[in-house]
């Protein structure tokens, strides 16, 4: 991850101590990782601190700007649970946190996560806590974000590490000032991410064939055909080797091979750092390593798993940073088109693209397998497009409906939560248009239309219901019309908001605009009539924003289809 | 378009040293998830013993 400075004139910054809540898997812990390190990169002077699960704490420990590592209670038999927490809260309450943040993402460990960001004492508080009916809350519009549209099935193109990283930038931009002045364009991805400590490493890699080019293959995730793959590429490139790496041992046969290292099962996270920091490529499926490869940045292969090939939903927590290269198969896993495609790029600086891929996969005999997969690369994109990691299809395939809607979500984001656009007309400049693209937008800007005038709609409700809440002198004590009055603009919200989800069973796509509006509404704060309506008001505004976006692009959009007068030829006299 | 400073600034708290009024509930909470998910670590380690020991 690239983090360009802000040119701007030293300003004098609070010094903070954060609390970074981090309970969840060991690929959430590498992702907060990689935030925590730009964040302290643009602000040296805050001091960090996380709290992390006891069996995932290893990693975190090898950090050395982290100011302190707080590892969950363990219980011991005969020891009372609810004691040792207790003591516990107090012993990490001991520091004072200005700011705390939960950054908790999977199901599993979240509501852990969310009583002990409501536990724990802070000025001032974002991501998801516990309410006082036990029921979830969050406490900043990323964290309803996440909510709303990461949790859910909705695809949107903002990689996790980019909203996290976002969220705490623009928390301390807000409440400390401008970053670092000095902290000049670095990348925040190294293989010394992690302390050293040589103690640890493994006799078996030191004593590796050093004239071999290793890659790293997580044999688990890449399954059984894997074994076919590796056969492939020890086949065809004699300078090559393959380091096996995962918990669960791989019983391929790999003992007749002196090109193969199998470390599966066995190896100590210093000693995995050790052996991936010298290797060239890691090919793997969707799990943690691929957030550690991301880390000390080793390029990867990432293969999805074909369930999931319908789905842009990999693109949240995929590999970060440039140039690594992720494969979707339609059915299954093929290994000869994985091994097709990663020759492709590893031999790149040799061939210097002089011939594209599909050439390549006929030169191998596999020009027919090359459509039952799509290959996305990788890139961090530059700040005037949005800044934060992208994948795009290699293959330039026509854009459809659902994938034009993709990257509509993260423009929505970008303005709603950093006041900021890409230039549309360049934008819509790379949208490759083809009618049945056309069609679609046509088709769902009516259903855009008749949601806004809903938003408009609610809005004018909502205003209604401040105004005769407000009219009100105490809320305990008021005349049956004006109580008639508000629950009739009570009653007309309900039914917009009930019409707004019939708008989504017209036009699916849309939906994200229900689920946002409804974790606004969730979310809100007010304690009386006029309070929640206002914050009503502000729900509505914002999907009407987020709806006026989408008329714009598919204004712009359907504009590209359009004929265009063709420029009257100049003719030139030929003189004889 | 401007961003949204109000949702954006989190949840400012004007006196960070009081307690959430169930504080002891939600330690109980806390502790509770703490349990189930160590029980269900040593379930599913016991599991992959098990499959291990039957796959060999």
């Amino acid at each position: 991850m690239n983090v360009a400075s802000k040119p701007s004139e030293p300003t004098l910054r609070k010094k903070f101590s954060i609390l970074i809540i981090q309970l969840g898997g060991v690929d959430e812990v590498f992702r907060s990782l990689m935030a925590l390190k730009a964040i302290k990169h643009l602000y040296p002077e805050m001091s960090l601190h996380v709290i992390v699960r006891k069996d995932v704490s290893a990693p975190v420990k090898r950090i050395e700007w982290l100011s302190s590592v707080i590892e969950t209670p363990s219980f011991k038999e005969g020891e009372d649970p609810v004691k040792k927490v207790a003591v516990w809260i107090d012993q990490v309450i001991h520091e004072q946190y200005d700011i705390l943040t939960n950054w908790t993402q999977s199901n599993r460990y979240a509501r852990m996560a969310a009583i002990t960001a409501t536990l724990i004492p802070a000025i001032i508080k974002f991501g998801d806590y516990l309410r006082e009916d036990l029921s979830f809350g969050s406490y900043d519009a990323w964290s309803m974000y996440r909510q709303a549209w990461m949790r859910t099935p909705i695809e949107q193109d903002i990689h996790v590490i980019d909203v996290i990283t976002t969220q705490l930038l623009t928390a301390l931009q807000i409440h400390a000032g401008d970053p670092h002045p000095d902290a000049s364009s670095l990348a925040v991805t190294s293989k010394y991410f992690f302390k050293v400590v040589p103690e640890n490493h493994s006799s078996t890699w030191l004593a590796r064939p050093k004239n071999l080019k290793w890659i790293a293959v997580h044999s688990r995730s890449v399954g059984e055909r894997g074994s076919e793959l590796v056969a492939m590429i020890l086949k065809r490139h004699p300078d090559a080797g393959i380091v096996m790496v995962g918990e669960t041992p791989c019983d391929w046969d790999t003992e007749s091979n002196p090109r193969i290292i199998n470390f599966t099962g066995n190896l100590h996270f210093d000693s995995l750092v050790q052996v991936l920091s010298q290797c060239v490529w890691m090919i793997s499926g969707p799990g943690a390593i691929v957030d550690l490869a991301s880390l000390i940045n080793l390029r990867v292969l990432y293969l999805n798993s074909p369930q999931d090939s319908h789905s842009l939903k990999w693109t949240e927590s995929g590999p970060y940073g440039n140039g690594h290269i992720a494969l979707t198969f339609g059915d299954s896993f093929l290994p000869g088109v994985t091994y097709a495609t990663w020759s492709y790029f590893f031999s790149e600086w040799f061939h210097k693209n002089s011939f594209d891929i599909k050439t390549h996969f006929s030169n191998l005999g596999f020009a027919d397998a090359i459509d039952q997969v799509q290959i996305y690369r990788s890139r961090i994109r530059p700040g005037n497009e949005g800044g934060g990691v992208c994948y795009e299809n290699i293959f330039a395939t026509p854009l459809n409906f659902e994938t034009w809607m993709f990257r509509m979500r993260g423009q929505m984001a970008r303005a709603w939560f950093c006041g900021w656009l890409p230039n549309v007309d360049l934008e819509i400049a790379k949208v490759k248009a083809n009618p049945e693209l056309m069609k679609r937008i046509r088709v769902a800007k009516d259903s855009v239309k008749v949601m806004s005038k809903l938003c408009l709609e609610g809005h004018a409700q909502a205003d209604q219901l401040r105004i005769t809440s407000d009219s009100i002198k105490t809320p305990h004590l008021m005349s049956i019309e004006d109580r008639d009055q508000i629950e009739e603009h009570g009653r007309k919200l309900l039914e917009i908001e009930a019409l707004m989800s019939r708008v989504v069973q017209v036009e699916p796509e849309l939906d994200c605009f229900v689920k946002w509006y409804q974790q606004m509404m969730h979310n809100a704060t007010g304690e009386t009539i006029g309070q929640m309506a206002k914050e009503t008001m502000h729900a509505f505004e914002l999907v009407n924003e987020g709806l006026d976006l989408i008329a714009i692009y598919a204004q712009k959009t359907l504009e590209l289809g359009k004929p265009k007068a063709v420029a009257q030829a100049k003719v030139i006299e030929i003189q004889k | 378009m401007t961003a949204d400073i109000h949702l954006l600034q989190g949840k400012i708290v004007t006196d960070p040293e009081q307690r959430p009024k169930n504080v002891l509930k939600l330690i109980e909470e806390l502790a509770l998830e703490i349990l189930n998910e160590e029980e269900l670590a040593i379930a599913a380690s016991q599991t992959n013993k098990t499959s291990a020991e039957g796959s060999a």
